[in-house]
């Protein structure tokens, strides 16, 4: 199973402020050291027109630091690839893959936030057509970068089996719905008549040790900021934010703390075996919130040096 | 005079010796591939290149752009400049291109309401927790984003709006003067402060730089439009490195100021001259003249 870790979102936020032109350019910085430890990829997420800076333009941040790494491979999780143009989008992929030697992994998520389609004119109803719009101008280039689908509505599964895509879950799934869904994907892939991608999970991850920020101080922070984000952004159900709707906030949160994989090297190998007996042939680690950036490389370098095999994958 | 050169988006690798040649700045126009990527790559190979990403505009939505020059401004240090110019059939918006790139740049919330685009869209169908004002984050590193306008579709909004202008290398340069002129009787303070860019295709004779051509010819243009940063496209075939070289060793020091003090031009001749007679190769090659 390979190991790649995330998310660089380059957000300076309520509990983290930063100097955003120091984050990217220390990125390549980064890049380097990821490299370094011995991890497969490094990963960023998408988002847009918010007061954090959250980064809009993942592949162009990619773009400059691929330059100064030689292996280390560079995924999405996720872009928004409905709100882009799909002949510009589908340029600026193929011209960072090229650029990056081909180590480009484009992990595209549907979108869910009203106000960024609404931004650029989009209907977020249309999203669906859309995506699948933009998917076919990436396919259609001389050297498309492989492509990872996040989503597991039916649509979401028949666009990415038919066209040989990998999937992305996401990483607040319990173990027995991992299985669940890694059955679905491989079902969804036969039922294309097309053998299955690779199959990708997020998960929030901390290796805890001498010198490393404790579990219990950690879930807090992680638990911060999905509150934030989920509690101004995620409309749950209905037609209101997690804010607005604190049961069902305090739910999502629960699965939130519940799901992230955090503890001793050996709690946290063990759990990540797991899901490599379920079919899982990538995980990214998510150390790098907004409210751990910085702090994480210590417990980044414990989880390398026990528990990767030296070609980015679990030992 | 500044000098810059122009690189494919396809092969920016001579980025570092561009920079090492002492050039300021590096165009890349949008072709097949993503100038902006491009751009982007810079950031790991140079360390003071401004990078131009040059673009057409009209046909895209604006905000897209805006999006990845503020990102690749932030990934190079505020090393980015935008040169824009229509995209076909777009001519009639470019003052509404040139509207929602300055306020993606601003950082601050904004509302556009214009002919083609509506920031916020307001869409009905579009529901949960709308914005009545966007803000395009993040803001680039630089506080002002420079904007150049390329090519002469839409040259009247350099003026109007106080950016720099960016020449093509077949313009008349008399037409450039006399635009340029006509300015500064228009808006002396705003034209002051406005970079008045070429690209420029320098003389290549069987596959020579002509050095006395080349710097009569920007000596000419110094004089005709106030030149101030020349972006070399070299010729296809064309020995980059030894071009690069010869350019910035020969033509770029006599154009830097006004007039050379008696001797220095014939001082610098004979220094080359020198350096070519106990050159094993001989005198460089430019350009391949098959």
């Amino acid at each position: 199973m390979r190991v790649g870790v995330g998310l660089w979102t380059f957000q300076s936020t309520h509990s983290a402020p930063r100097n955003l032109a120091a984050e990217y350019a220390r990125f390549p910085e980064d890049a380097r050291r990821v490299e370094a430890l011995g991890f497969d990829s490094l990963w960023l997420a998408e988002h847009r027109f918010w007061y954090d800076g959250w980064c809009p333009q993942p592949l162009v941040a990619i773009a400059g630091a691929a330059a100064a790494t030689t292996t280390l491979r560079f995924g999405t999780a996720m872009l928004l690839l409905p709100q882009h143009d799909a002949d510009r989008f589908a340029r600026l992929a193929v011209s960072v893959s090229e650029a990056s030697g081909g180590r480009l992994d484009l992990g595209v998520g549907l979108g869910h936030r009203d106000a960024e389609f609404d931004a650029v004119g989009l209907r977020r109803d249309r999203r669906g057509a859309r995506m699948t719009d933009a998917l076919d101008a990436i396919l259609a280039t001389d050297a498309p970068p492989p492509i990872w689908i996040g989503g597991m509505a039916g649509p979401a599964l028949e666009r990415g089996a038919s066209r040989g895509t990998g999937f992305v879950l996401p990483q607040t799934l319990y173990p027995a719905e991992v299985v669940e869904h890694v059955a679905t994907i491989r079902s969804a892939a036969e039922a294309a008549g097309r053998d299955p991608g690779p199959i990708g999970i997020l998960k929030d991850c901390w290796v805890t040790g001498p010198g490393i920020a404790g579990a219990d101080d950690v879930r807090e922070r992680i638990r911060w900021h999905y509150r934030e984000e989920a509690g101004a952004w995620w409309v749950l159900k209905g037609t209101h934010t997690g804010f607005q709707q604190p049961e069902l906030l305090d739910r999502q949160l629960r699965r939130v703390y519940d799901t992230a994989v955090i503890g001793d090297v050996d709690t946290v190998g063990s759990s990540l075996a797991e899901l490599r007996d379920c079919g899982v042939d990538l995980v990214t680690l998510r150390f790098w919130f907004d409210v751990t950036a910085g702090d994480a490389w210590p417990s980044m370098e414990r989880f390398a040096a026990s528990l990767l095999d030296g070609a980015g994958r679990l030992r | 005079m500044r000098f810059g050169w122009q690189l494919d988006p396809a092969d920016v690798g001579p980025a570092p010796m561009i920079e090492g040649c002492g050039y300021d700045v590096v165009l890349i126009a949008a072709t097949a591939r993503s100038a902006t990527a491009a751009a982007a790559t810079l950031a790991a190979t140079t360390s003071a290149l401004r990078v131009v990403v040059a673009e057409e505009v009209g046909a895209e939505h604006p905000v897209e752009l805006a999006e990845e020059i503020a990102v690749a401004d932030l990934v190079l240090g505020g090393r980015v400049l935008l040169a824009v110019r229509p995209a076909a059939g777009c001519a009639d918006r470019f003052a509404e291109v040139l509207d929602l790139l300055s306020d993606a740049f601003a950082a601050h919330p904004f509302r556009h309401q214009g002919d083609v685009w509506s920031v916020p869209a307001n869409l009905p169908e579009n529901h949960f927790n709308l914005e009545s004002l966007v803000r395009v984050m993040p803001a680039p590193a630089q506080l002002d984003m420079p904007i150049w306008i390329a090519g002469p579709v839409g040259r009247s909004e350099a003026l109007e709006r106080g950016f720099g202008v960016l020449a093509d290398p077949d313009e008349d340069v008399a037409e450039l003067g006399s635009w340029w002129a006509a300015a500064a009787a228009a808006a002396p303070g705003r034209v002051r402060r406005m970079r008045r860019a070429m690209v420029w295709e320098p003389p290549v004779v069987a596959g020579r730089l002509d050095v006395t051509a080349a710097v009569d010819d920007l000596r000419r243009r110094q004089t005709a439009i106030g030149l101030d940063v020349v972006i070399v496209r070299p010729p296809a075939g064309a020995d980059v490195d030894a071009l690069a070289a010869e350019l910035t060793t020969e033509v770029r020091p006599r154009v830097q100021l006004d007039r050379l003090p008696p001797g220095l031009d014939e001082h610098w001749t004979a220094h080359r001259a020198a350096n070519e007679a106990t050159s094993d190769t001989g005198p460089s090659t430019a350009v391949d003249p098959t």
